[in-house]
């Protein structure tokens, strides 16, 4: 029946839509897992209490955990080809993030790169309805 | 922001104000680390495509579990062979993972291609490049 198939294409959006927001936010998570990573390696020993109280890195594998169920949740709802490009959202993140805390140089070609990383991965999410 | 004036009038692609060769490794390292991203990630989408929430039927899931354990070795695999060399020459064998995917979604999962798609995933290799020659 037509109604119900312009319901079930909604549906479908819906999810997609859900997914896409999913895997964002993985990408969030991955990021602030690696600059965790990045802030502890100093602290890296085979030391058991050492590693037991380096907070920064047992956050950074919490995070990372987390997104790789969020992410397999959302690959159950959406296309590959459609959410695997979001994850290009991480050099976007890793950027600013590095900025900001770890005082790496911004630049133009660096914002460039990030409109150009957001346009695509707008575009890409065109392409998933 | 922390602006760092260190590098002021070096170029671009040096790592810490001093000019690394990337060394043949670090790219071998991070193609294998892409290639083996790529494939993980195909494996989670299969796994994923035939998701029950039963733990039993989570550890017979072979390509969930084959995808979880790619997964989980590309991304420190991926980060060490960064390390090892100049961002401008990485980041584009990095950006290499979205043209795998694009074939093995394809090839496997019978995803269509159309021009959102090729225009978008092409506008993020590009992006991605550039950043890599920026940092």
């Amino acid at each position: 029946m037509e109604a119900e198939k312009v319901m079930q294409n909604a549906e479908k959006s819906k999810e997609i839509r859900k997914a896409i927001l999913m895997v964002i936010f993985v990408t969030i998570f991955t990021s602030i897992g690696q600059l965790l990573f990045k802030i502890s390696a100093d602290k890296l020993a085979l030391d058991f209490y050492l590693l037991i109280t380096n907070y920064a890195m047992i956050a950074g594998f919490v995070l990372y955990f987390t997104g790789a169920i969020i992410l397999i949740l959302a690959l159950k709802k959406g296309e590959l080809s459609v959410l695997y490009p979001i994850i290009a959202l991480s050099f976007i993140w890793v950027s600013l993030l590095s900025a900001y805390f770890l005082g790496e140089p911004m630049s133009i070609q660096k914002w460039v790169g990030i409109i150009g990383i957001m346009a695509g991965v707008s575009a890409i999410g065109m392409g998933s309805k | 922001m922390g602006w760092d004036h260190r590098n002021h009038g070096r170029s671009l692609c040096n790592r810490d104000g001093v000019k690394i060769a990337t060394s043949n490794l670090s790219i071998i390292l991070v193609i294998i680390a892409t290639f083996i991203g790529a494939i993980g990630s195909l494996c989670l989408k299969l796994g994923a495509n035939n998701l029950s929430f039963k733990p039993i039927e989570i550890i017979k899931n072979k390509f969930l579990i084959i995808g979880v354990l790619l997964y989980g070795l590309s991304s420190p695999l991926a980060l060490i062979a960064l390390k090892g060399g100049e961002l401008s020459v990485l980041y584009p064998l990095v950006s290499l993972s979205y043209i795998w995917i694009i074939l093995f979604s394809m090839k496997f999962l019978n995803e269509k291609m159309n021009v959102y798609k090729v225009l978008g995933i092409t506008t993020i290799i590009i992006s991605v490049v550039l950043i890599g020659l920026a940092a």
